[in-house]
């Protein structure tokens, strides 16, 4: 019965260690992935709304409208 | 109700649209006014010189593409086509030219000579951006900034090191000047060398970015290199490659442009980096890198040149020009945010 018991928990300390190489093991091969060899994405770092960019362009367009016809009113006059 | 739900979502898709083609529209527009001020705008011979000024800074936009595809940036473009132009043009000096850089050239070189010697330039410093890229993961935007003084500094010396003193390196061989800015008869039109080169450059871009493993690899890492990294691919090794080919384009691009422009100092090749990275995000290739098409560059750079010469051409004041380019630029980029961020 003791031989049985002890046979038992012997496994489970076998299990334990297999585990926990293995989630070491897991870990290493996750870290080496995951290893930022190259910046991330330019655009991930961009915090704003789909919405604020609208009204950016919306700007950026009326300025350039309005330099365009600034520089044909100035070539012209 | 139905009708306007209807209503509501048509006026969403225009908007949309209107938002996603901002910058082909006001560009469309412009044109359209520039042709209703000027009719004469619209003629062949314009559409000709358009090209043909596009030609040289497309073949640089080629080379700079491929770096934007992989989600980095070249700076230095303009400053190394300026120092393989000083090159190349130095080896291409009419031997009839009193003040020439190399009295003792007494015979033409072949023009395969100076084309080398431009490419070996370019190549040069395109490996040093490439080095620090691929392997020591610096930032390209460093790199290239870097470079982009070390090679303006070698033309500086380049040229202050001849014996008349820093002066322009012009007076041509005629060989040289026919190879460039010659021209053959087409159904009736005059179809400059310069277009042809540029329409080859393209063709051969296109296949490298389409049809070989180099071209496929350098998407992937641009769209996720972490991802290109664990399916095997060599990040190092197709950087570099990237690198190497746009040290090609920069040459060839050099070398031409020398010959286009007659005359080569110190300030050739200022902000040409500047035009071919606006005509490739103009074109459609994503800052955010993995994205881009050969015919989108090549529609960008014609563009870009196209909003230069209309406005020359209604004699707007150049400062002006500056601003309104810089907006443009702006706002392709703010589009293709959008459109990430709408996608996100």
């Amino acid at each position: 019965m003791n031989e049985d018991n002890n046979f038992e928990k012997i496994n489970e300390v076998n299990e334990l260690v297999d585990n926990d190489v293995e989630s070491e093991v897991t870990k290493k091969e996750n870290a080496e992935v995951s290893k930022p060899t190259f910046r991330t994405n330019l655009y991930d770092k961009i915090d704003v709304s789909v919405k604020t960019m609208d009204i950016i362009i919306v700007i950026i367009v009326v300025l350039i409208v309005i330099f365009l016809f600034f520089g044909i009113y100035q070539s012209f006059s | 109700m139905e009708t306007s739900k209807k209503t509501g979502f048509d006026s969403k898709k225009i908007n949309e649209f209107l938002l996603s083609y901002a910058l082909y529209i006001i560009l469309g527009a412009m044109i359209l006014v520039v042709i209703i001020i000027n009719p004469s705008f619209l003629s062949i011979s314009n559409f000709t010189k358009i090209l043909t000024q596009a030609s040289t800074r497309g073949i640089l936009a080629l080379g700079a593409a491929g770096m934007i595809v992989l989600a980095g940036t070249d700076l230095s473009a303009g400053r190394i086509l300026g120092c393989s132009a000083a090159v190349s043009a130095s080896l291409v000096q009419s031997t009839t030219y009193a003040s020439r850089m190399y009295p003792n050239i007494t015979n033409d070189l072949p023009l395969l000579l100076p084309l080398l010697a431009s490419i070996g330039v370019a190549l040069f410093f395109c490996l040093i951006n490439g080095f620090g890229v691929a392997k020591l993961k610096l930032h390209a935007f460093i790199v290239s900034l870097g470079t982009s003084l070390i090679a303006f500094g070698v033309t500086c010396i380049y040229i202050d090191s001849q014996a008349g003193g820093a002066q322009a390196l012009s007076s041509y061989n005629e060989t040289f000047l026919n190879f460039v800015n010659g021209s053959f008869n087409l159904l009736g039109f005059e179809i400059p060398h310069l277009i042809i080169y540029f329409a080859i450059a393209a063709v051969v871009m296109w296949v490298v970015w389409n049809k070989t493993t180099l071209g496929k690899n350098m998407f992937a890492i641009g769209g996720n290199p972490e991802a290109a990294a664990v399916s095997g691919i060599n990040l190092t090794r197709n950087i570099m490659g990237v690198y190497i080919m746009a040290g090609v384009l920069y040459g060839i691009a050099a070398f031409l442009e020398a010959g286009r422009i007659q005359s080569v100092n110190t300030g050739t090749g200022l902000n040409y980096d500047l035009d071919a990275i606006s005509g490739c995000v103009i074109g459609g290739v994503s800052f955010s890198g993995g994205v881009g098409t050969i015919p989108g560059v090549i529609i960008g750079v014609v563009i870009l040149q196209t909003i230069n010469y209309s406005l020359s051409f209604l004699g707007v004041n150049p400062y002006l020009q500056y601003i309104i380019k810089g907006l443009m630029i702006i706002l392709a980029v703010s589009i293709d945010v959008r459109k990430y961020l709408a996608k996100k």
